[in-house]
Order: C-alpha cells, then structure tokens, then sequence
C-alpha cells in the first residue's frame, strides 16, 4: 500500500505544479511588468530585473531538469548496458585490457572539465549539454555493467546453461543481464544527484539553456549580483534545489517501484 | 601488472594530449559547429584563410606541449601566468578542504562503525550531503552578512573549506566504514587474530595501513570534484582562484583563458592521477599479489 501511496503523492505533486503553472500565467497576462518585486499575491517567488516571474520561471526550469533527466537516463542506461556487454563478451584477453584500462582512464579523468572544453567548442545550448553529458557519463555505466557481469559469470549455473548446449549471446541476454538488472537500474537511477548537479554546474556558466528558457543553474547566477538587495531572486531556486536532492531517494523508489510494476 | 597498469595510464595521457587538438578540427569538419572563434583567439591562426587541418592540428599541439595557450583578451596577461597565479588563490580552499575532508570524514567513519545510534542518525541525515555546495555557498554568503561578519576577509578562506569538504567528507567516512567492514571480516584479519594479536593489536600492526591505501585510491577523485565545482564557492565568494576566473572568462568570451584552463587542468589532474596510482600500487600488497 505504501508503495501504491508513492507513486500517487508523485503524480499529485506533478499535477499541483502543472495547475499552478496554468493558475500563474493566467493570474499575470496583461499585467504591466514590474522589475525586481518582492514577493507578492501576484508574483508568488517575486520578479527578477527583466520583469520575468520568479516562480513561472523555476517551473520553466524544473520542467527543463526533468526532460534531462528523462533523456539523459535511458540512454546511458541503454549505451552503457551494451558497451558492457560487449566488452564482457570479447574473449581476447588483449583487446579487453585494452578497452578496460581506456575507460578506467576515462572515469579518473576530470569529466566536468572535458564537458565544458567540448562545449566551448560545439557552442552553448541545452541539447549540446545533454549530449556531452551523455558522453561522459557512459563509460562508467559501461564498467558497472562489465563489472557486475564478470562477477556473474563466475556462477555455476552460467556453466549448467553452457553445458546445456546454450549459445553465449542466449545467456547473456537471458541469464546474464536479468541478474545485473536490479543493481544496474539502482545504480543508473543513483546517478540522479550527479546529472543534476553537472546541469546545475554547466548552466551557472551559461552554456546551457539559453534565454528565453530559464534554468537553476542560470537564475542562481543571476541571483549573485542581488545577493543582498533582492534575496527572492535566489532563495527560493535554493529551496527547490534542495527539496529535489533531499527527495532524490524517494523519487529513484517511485522510478524503480514504477518499473517493477511495468514489468509485473 | 602493476607496471603495466601505470604503462596503459601514460599512454592514454600521451593520447589524450594528441587528440585534445583533434576535437575542433573534427567539430568542423563534421559540421557540428564552427568553433573557428576559439581557435583565432587561441592559436592566432585564421581557419577562413586557407589554413589546413594539418597546419592547425599541429600549431594545437605545440602549444599545448609548451603550455603556450595565447594572452587574455581581458588583461592581456599570459594565460598560462594568470592559471599559475589563480592556483595559488584556489589553494588556499582546496588544501584546507582536503585535510577537512579526511579529518573529519574519517571521525565520522570511526564513530558510525562503533555505534549503531550514530549509525542510524547518520543514514537518516545522508541527504545532506547531497544537497549541492552552491546551495551552501549561498547560504553561508547570506547569513554571514545577516550576522555582521565580513566575509571579504579571510573568513570567507574557512567558509570555502568547509562547503568545499561536505561531499567528499560523506565519501571519506562511508568508505571508512566500509573499509573497516571488508578488514574486519577478512581472512588476513582472522589469521592475525589465531596467531594470538588482539583486535586492536591486529588493527594497528597490520590493518592501518589498508585504511591509508584506499584513502589514495579516491583522493584523485576528490582532487577532481573540488577543482571542477569550485566555481560554485569562489564566484559567490569572490575568490580571484581558478573557478572565479574561469567563470568570468565565459562571461567576457575570453577563449584563450577557457581553452588555456581546461587543457591544463586535464593535464595536471591527469598527472596527479598517474602519480597517485603509481604510490598506490606501489603501497598495495594486494595488488602485488593479484
């Protein structure tokens, strides 16, 4: 039941932010624009120096986190899962040493920094940030996997399943992957906190979502030069920051629980 | 195999240097993007004027081996100078930070394994530690002023340590933790233990030093976290270090400053990262023995 109530509160949350969202706008439409005001029943999260609506803005950007989220998981999940795979699967021991010491490499290197020298180059925008976050991040999704799969490997019934006359892609797809399955989806939803804060990272530099879209990373920086004198201009993103890594536990459940489901 | 581990590293540093000037050629010729305005305002060459590839490629590469990455258009000071000088400021957060980090990450370690009410309270209170230090910064920034502190003093040097330090002191006390669990139930431990050594005596004579080994192993990781997110500590803070002056190089499109701090940063932490896995593997008899 308590499992159920998750997925529920979540959903409930999603559609208060959405009716919110629609009572805001409608609440502020022809309205004269007011620059940096406080918090008011017209602007709930008050207004920053363009006039822009605090709150209709970190929704903005909240919608903005999530869609991230929502393509940047699956896909390293995906990419990850097959590199790993098939980085088990090769029998030459030369070649895999090759690869595995390569991303070994890969993962100590300073995966921040490469991102944003990538995206000095190709140009500022949220898909050229989701596709270089991608791009980083696979390497140590493919390790877990290669990883866990050695670790599988070494069981008996893998070795029942060959003498059983089994094809090798056969047992990896059916016996290997549904064992590594739980432990790998834990592992890519933990990764929640780390895509968000890369986002949160590379869009305080403003190389991510440009105006007139609106993300954390760019209203906290924005929200420096009135630290002081406009304090609604920050305080609240830092309170929704917050509330979205505190709960990042509970919303990885409700992925997971989600998925479960999906499956049973 | 302990050679040839560090053998593979230098490799792919070697690697990565030459194809670091291969990325914008590649980005151009794939038609992802022009980046032809990083490469005038870095190497001085311009790529509408008949340039080759190759000409550019290797004009790159040059300078990235002589660390000659152009002057600032912003001060117009060398960039290899004004890096050099902003790692002196970004210094004196990120060593404090590091010493807080394993000091009291490893108390936290020590008193969550020896009491189980700490333990509790400790995995109630995890989030915390996720919460990103930005959040912190601004924080700290607001209430140091609401309270009369100045924080344009050398507070502000303690105040970056500590936010600075939040996550990798969760990192430190849970691999401690997890440490001492492995140690303790291993077989190394039960044979000193039916040799007659006490628990303590076995932990002091011969487990210690397990502690300090995979203390190396993440310390390059943590290295990396706090170079790459302190921007998120020195802009709020107005520390003239290496993320201050990176982020206000973005703002006034200073490329030979970005490109200059990106390059040498991958370098440096890359070397860091060679040096560190070669005392480690030196250290670790386990690996010597696998």
């Amino acid at each position: 039941m308590f499992k159920i109530s998750k997925i529920k509160t979540i959903v409930v949350l999603i559609i208060i932010l959405l009716l919110s969202y629609a009572c805001k706008s409608w609440l502020i439409t022809g309205e004269v624009t007011t620059y940096l005001s406080a918090p008011s029943f017209r602007h709930w999260f008050g207004t920053d120096t363009a006039g822009g609506d605090i709150f209709l803005k970190s929704i903005n950007a909240l919608g903005i986190e999530i869609i991230t989220l929502v393509i940047v998981l699956p896909v390293i999940y995906f990419l990850g899962f097959i590199i790993g795979m098939v980085l088990s699967y090769f029998s030459s021991e030369k070649i895999r040493e090759f690869l595995l010491s390569l991303i070994h490499y890969w993962v100590t290197l300073p995966v921040l920094l490469i991102a944003l020298f990538l995206l000095i180059l190709i140009g500022a925008g949220q898909l050229n940030v989701i596709a270089i976050m991608i791009f980083v991040l696979i390497p140590t999704q493919a390790l877990y996997v290669y990883n866990q799969l050695e670790t599988v490997k070494k069981n008996d019934f893998v070795i029942a399943k060959m003498s059983y006359g089994l094809s090798k892609p056969y047992i990896y797809i059916h016996h290997l992957f549904p064992n590594i399955k739980k432990g790998y989806t834990n592992y890519t939803l933990a990764r929640m906190p780390e895509i968000i804060m890369m986002n949160l990272a590379l869009n305080f530099l403003g190389l991510g979502v440009q105006p007139p879209h609106s993300s954390f990373g760019r209203m906290l920086f924005d929200g420096l030069s009135f630290m002081f004198s406009a304090w609604w201009m920050w305080v609240f993103v830092v309170i929704i920051l917050t509330t979205i890594f505190i709960s990042i536990n509970f919303i990885s459940g409700c992925l997971l629980l989600g998925g479960e489901n999906f499956g049973n | 195999m302990t050679i040839k581990r560090i053998a593979y590293r230098l490799l792919f540093l070697g690697f990565t240097i030459l194809i670091i000037p291969l990325m914008p050629i590649a980005i151009i010729f794939l038609g992802v993007s022009s980046p032809e305005y990083v490469i005038y305002g870095t190497l001085n060459m311009k790529v509408s004027q008949a340039v080759s590839a190759w000409d550019i490629y290797t004009t790159f590469l040059k300078h990235i081996i002589m660390f000659d990455f152009g002057t600032s258009t912003a001060s117009g000071q060398l960039v290899i100078k004004e890096v050099i000088s902003a790692l002196g400021a970004s210094a004196k957060s990120i060593l404090p930070a590091l010493l807080i980090s394993y000091g009291i990450g490893t108390l936290i370690g020590i008193l969550i394994s020896k009491s189980p009410a700490i333990e509790k309270v400790w995995l109630k209170s995890e989030f915390i530690f996720y919460v990103p230090m930005i959040v912190f910064s601004y924080v700290c920034l607001y209430l140091l002023d609401f309270t009369g502190i100045n924080f344009l003093s050398n507070v502000k040097y303690i105040f970056t340590s500590l936010i600075l330090s939040v996550y990798p002191m969760y990192i430190v006390a849970k691999s401690f933790k997890k440490t001492m669990g492995e140690i303790s139930n291993s077989d190394f431990f039960s044979f000193h233990q039916v040799c007659g050594f006490s628990s303590k005596q076995t932990w002091k004579k011969f487990c210690q030093k397990f502690v300090v080994i995979d203390y190396f192993s993440f310390f390059e990781n943590l290295v990396v976290f706090m170079f790459g997110f302190i921007f998120f500590v020195e802009t709020p803070f107005g520390i003239h270090g290496i993320g201050y002056k990176f982020v206000f190089a973005i703002q006034r499109f200073d490329y030979p400053v970005i490109i200059g701090f990106c390059i040498f940063s991958i370098i440096l932490l890359s070397v860091i990262g060679v040096l560190v896995e070669t005392i480690k593997l030196g250290l670790d008899p386990r690996v010597m023995s696998s």
